[in-house]
């Protein structure tokens, strides 16, 4: 079973992509903030992680990602993004990082969410 | 002044020389008959005239000269007026024009040939929050900065040959190091009245009107991130409600939650159009070049309109030049002008009717055609078509949706892209739009 973490500050929106997850046989862990997503992600090491760009505390979307990337681990592990920011200039910096799309959360379903994760993990 | 004086008495001493000198040769008449050289005429009465008219020419002379002298004086005098009140209005309104260099509102400054700044306004030295000595004589160029900064270092060139500046919004550095944004003109002269100061410069101050700029383009962003949160919530859970993952529906449940799915739809594409808008309005939409392979673009977007295509029974007929190269130009903003002509196509067009979506290619340009089998465009509407929440009658009618924004995002977002847009629609017919866009 394929180990998804959630990093998204909203709770609703969490659970939401956690019960469709969950259905696709996906094992989810949610974390609110870039703090925590941090220590989860090096603990739990998933096998994928939807990450939202605007998060609450110190640590912001742009920057946790930037700390994955560096990290031995981290710079292969397949990160999908999600957003509901429009900021182009801000968020090309995170493209660049992944060299792939962002995903507009009020623009994409559940299940076309599930289709972009799976094709991140080549399943 | 007193060569005035003394040259009116030197033509006034002329006159009465010149007067005397013919009396004098009266006289000298007179002693040539006295002594009988000249004329054999009776001596005494002639000789008494003679002396009297000497006499009465002596006082004569000095009477002409007396009035030459006087009128000259007059003259002078008069013109010595005239001189003072000119030379006094000119000093006035030097005066006048001094002030109202110094007190004028909007900062002004003369630079010289060489570039450096000269008599700045009190406006200006306020901009640039310094007393006169820190900034007289100092490059001017050097406090101009700016966006395009490979274009403002182009600004002293051109005024050394003499161009005029006008209009760049730059950004100057005052003496406490804070910036401001400027509206900057430079008027050159060739031959000022002192050939040291070749250039007027004027600075109108914009830095509040950039800051509400910023200040509404934060307020978009910042404002569509609120909205689209709620609405992603109620996408998603609808999404699950409806797909049964909280249960099996009963067929009424399934479309009441269906009808709440399609409401929040229509909430999330009235977010995207306004937030497309405001961005088109304050010139901040991102244009990112990349090459882009059209058809794949128009494809992808009548794969995301399958669903209401099959619901309306249309069909679509593709016409598209499989040898199409790739263009360069921004995939997202192609995939705009491709999303709101297609889905207008359906929305006007009928159940069952038909579609056609053609994709050519030029050598300069390539041509992106949409006809459809629809209501069409009366006539007198035709002209209001591209215009701001313009909606013409039988659409409203026909769709009481419909923002009347879709048309306004195709040509401006067609036309930022270097591209163009027409149609043509007979009312009842249908109507065909023609995007072309450059390689």
């Amino acid at each position: 079973m394929y180990k998804i973490l959630i990093i998204e500050d909203d709770i609703d929106l969490a659970e939401a992509l956690e019960a469709k997850l969950q259905a696709a046989d996906f094992e989810v862990t949610i974390a609110p903030n870039g703090e925590k997503g941090s220590e989860q992600i090096f603990t739990l090491k998933p096998d994928a992680i939807i990450l939202d760009l605007v998060l609450p505390g110190d640590k912001d979307g742009i920057e946790l990602l930037e700390e994955i990337r560096k990290d031995e681990w981290g710079k292969d592990v397949p990160i999908l993004i999600l957003t509901n920011m429009d900021d182009i200039d801000h968020i090309s910096k995170a493209v660049e990082h992944e060299g792939s799309d962002y995903i507009i959360k009020s623009d994409t379903s559940l299940d076309k969410v599930v289709l972009r994760l799976k094709e991140r993990l080549h399943i | 002044m007193s060569s005035r004086k003394g040259k009116s008495f030197i033509i006034s001493l002329y006159v009465f020389i010149i007067l005397v000198f013919l009396v004098v040769l009266l006289w000298i008449a007179d002693f040539f008959i006295s002594k009988g050289w000249l004329l054999y005429v009776e001596y005494d009465t002639t000789q008494a005239l003679l002396n009297a008219l000497f006499i009465i020419g002596l006082l004569t002379s000095f009477l002409i000269a007396y009035i030459v002298y006087t009128a000259l004086e007059r003259h002078r005098n008069r013109s010595t007026f005239v001189e003072n009140t000119a030379l006094q209005a000119a000093l006035s309104s030097q005066q006048m024009l001094s002030r109202l260099y110094n007190d004028s509102p909007v900062p002004y400054l003369l630079i010289g040939e060489d570039g450096t700044i000269h008599y700045p306004n009190n406006a200006a030295l306020r901009l640039f929050g310094a007393v006169p000595e820190e900034i007289e004589g100092t490059p001017f160029f050097e406090y101009i900065s700016g966006e395009d900064q490979s274009h403002i270092d182009t600004l002293p060139s051109l005024f050394k040959r003499g161009n005029p500046i006008n209009e760049e919004e730059v950004q100057i550095l005052r003496k406490d190091g804070e910036y401001r944004w400027v509206i900057l003109s430079l008027f050159s002269q060739q031959r000022g009245t002192d050939e040291e100061e070749r250039g007027l410069v004027t600075l109108v101050d914009i830095t509040e009107r950039k800051k509400i700029d910023q200040a509404k383009t934060e307020f978009v962003s910042l404002a569509s991130h609120q909205l689209r949160a709620p609405l992603s919530a109620i996408k998603w859970y609808t999404e699950l409600l409806g797909d049964g993952s909280a249960g099996e529906l009963l067929p009424k449940q399934e479309r009441y939650v269906q009808k709440v799915y399609d409401g929040n739809e229509r909430m999330i594409n009235l977010v995207n159009t306004l937030l497309n808008v405001s961005r088109l309005e304050l010139g901040t939409l991102p244009v990112d070049i990349e090459k882009v392979q059209p058809t794949e673009i128009v494809e992808s977007v009548l794969e995301e309109l399958q669903t209401q295509i099959i619901d309306r029974k249309q069909n679509i007929e593709r016409n598209f030049d499989t040898t199409l190269l790739p263009i360069n130009t921004d995939p997202k903003l192609l995939r705009m002008i491709a999303q709101n002509l297609l889905s207008n196509a359906s929305k006007y067009t009928p159940i069952g009717g038909d579609i056609s979506v053609s994709l050519q290619g030029g050598k300069n340009e390539i041509m992106f055609k949409v006809y459809d089998g629809g209501i069409g465009i009366p006539k007198n509407e035709q002209g209001g078509i591209f215009k701001k929440l313009f909606r013409a009658n039988n659409a409203t009618k026909s769709d009481v949706e419909g923002t009347g924004l879709g048309l306004y995002i195709v040509k401006k977002v067609t036309e930022t892209l270097g591209g163009s847009i027409s149609f043509e629609s007979e009312e009842g017919k249908g109507t065909t739009f023609t995007v072309l866009l450059p390689r």
